[in-house]
């Protein structure tokens, strides 16, 4: 019998709808593999037909209610109003014929976002995701024109149309450990947005990146401070790591154990497995795969994204004895990444993934209780303590 | 404490009774064991309390990667980005 992820229909892709950006923001993963280059600099009719007829044959096979696309690049928003109104109104016309919702979203630097955008993205139904690296002195360090100048000024006027319209957004910001995690929530909570993540910047295992476990232990505290009362403030790094550490699931690929599946989908009509893998170096997500010559369902067979799935779920030696090891499942893949080892290491911030793991785990702690009508609580911790003692040694070999 | 699984949770339920239940006094870490209390009535209280390398076995074999989220895609159903 086949594995069941093998049986299981792809349902969510990744659409690299344009290979170029229009700023030159210095730690972007995608431009370190130089054969983006090699690609068509956006998506022309041709693939965008043949995308949206592998998406219909693969809806119908597996009779599915709703399918997700994250439109990507580069900056998406370079393949024009025009080409985003065409494939949203396919969308629309595939929903017709089959009942199967579109999840239709897009991921952009929102220095482009003007009305007519505003229109295209309220007609058709497109989730916006800004990125903002919180305030101007951090966010234009790395995210700058490729005059060298400041974007920051473009993004904050792209969040006022956004919000004069009453467009609901996700904010996603990259970690600068440098600063202090306050500025960004305060600056994020003054332009009222209250849901956003604050993410690891991208490194392999060969690179030094900066220790972030601080950071995000005083993030952390934000956020539980914040929410005390009251749910004010979402951060889905900090919320994915609490869950984790609840007993429940991540709902990021970027921390918690589950497999890596993403198909991406190039502006060629290319076919694979996550962009981020790109941190690895020129050529390293290549597959001879392609929508023209292969259905969706065919890159569960390609050798390269095989690898990369299986690579996910089988950790090194380090991650198998963590305690941490479900909340954490390694980090996020690309950060497990060496030449000489492959994906045989654990994350290249595992130090401050433990550090901040710890930390959040001894809050919980004081905050975790079992409770019963009356009124009488224990703590989490007292409570573990008496199931494990009820147990016999054969079930309770827990060594976490 | 261990980092908490469904199984330790509904195994310290039983022990604590059937009108138990996990709770926090913050606000946003209850909001998000409200979603992991919906799950334990599924959970098996008696399910030994495996090591992580068993879990991690177990799941390997079992689970595909369906509800996981590349890079934050805003969902206007549940009104956060995921």
């Amino acid at each position: 019998m086949l594995p069941e992820f093998l049986q299981s229909p792809n349902a969510y892709l990744l659409v690299k709808v344009a290979a170029r950006c229009n700023i030159d923001c210095s730690y972007c993963y995608w431009f370190r593999d130089q054969s983006v280059y090699a690609k068509p600099k956006v998506m022309n009719a041709a693939v965008l037909t043949q995308l949206l007829k592998r998406i219909e044959e693969q809806i119908i096979r597996f009779s599915l209610k709703e399918f997700s696309m994250l439109l990507h690049g580069g900056e998406p928003m370079l393949w024009g109003i025009a080409n985003f109104r065409l494939m949203a109104e396919e969308c629309r016309a595939i929903s017709a014929r089959t009942g199967c919702a579109f999840d239709l979203a897009m991921t952009t630097n929102g220095v482009l976002i003007d009305e007519a955008w505003l229109d295209c993205f309220e007609r058709n139904d497109i989730h916006v995701t800004l990125s903002i690296d919180g305030p101007s002195h951090i966010h234009d360090i790395h995210r700058r024109t490729f005059q060298g100048g400041p974007t920051h000024a473009l993004v904050e006027e792209a969040v006022r149309l956004l919000q004069k319209r009453g467009i609901q957004f996700g904010v996603l910001a990259v970690c600068n450990p440098a600063y202090h995690p306050e500025e960004f929530v305060d600056y994020f909570r003054g332009m009222a947005i209250n849901d956003f993540d604050i993410m690891y910047p991208d490194a392999t295992f060969d690179e030094n990146p900066p220790h972030v476990a601080q950071f995000y232990c005083d993030l952390f505290d934000l956020w539980l401070e914040a929410n005390r009362d009251k749910r004010t403030l979402h951060i889905r790094s900090i919320e994915n790591m609490v869950a984790g550490l609840l007993g429940g699931r991540s709902k990021s690929e970027e921390i918690g154990y589950a497999p890596q599946e993403v198909c991406t989908i190039l502006t060629d009509g290319s076919m694979e497995p996550l962009d981020v893998l790109r941190i690895a170096g020129d050529g390293s997500t290549q597959t001879t795969f392609n929508i023209f010559d292969n259905t969706l369902e065919d890159i569960k067979c390609e050798p390269r994204w095989s690898m990369t799935r299986e690579a996910s779920l089988n950790l090194s030696d380090k991650c198998k004895q963590c305690r941490f090891l479900e909340p954490c499942g390694g980090g996020y893949l690309p950060h497990r990444f060496s030449k000489h080892n492959g994906f045989d290491n654990p994350s290249v911030y595992c130090d401050d993934l433990y550090a901040t793991l710890s930390y959040i785990q001894s809050s919980l702690e004081k905050h975790v209780y079992v409770s019963k009508p009356s009124g009488d609580k224990m703590s989490i911790g007292e409570a573990v303590t008496i199931a494990r003692a009820s147990r016999s040694p054969r079930d309770s070999l827990t060594a976490r | 404490m261990p980092p908490l699984t469904l199984a330790i949770l509904a195994s310290l339920l039983q022990v604590q009774g059937a009108d138990a239940t996990i709770t926090s006094d913050n606000k946003g870490v209850d909001d998000l064991l409200a979603d992991i209390r919906g799950q334990l009535q599924q959970v098996d209280p008696n399910a030994p309390w495996v090591t992580p390398a068993a879990a991690v076995s177990n799941y390997t074999k079992t689970v595909h990667g369906k509800g996981i989220y590349h890079k934050g895609k805003y969902s206007k159903q549940e009104g956060v980005i995921r």
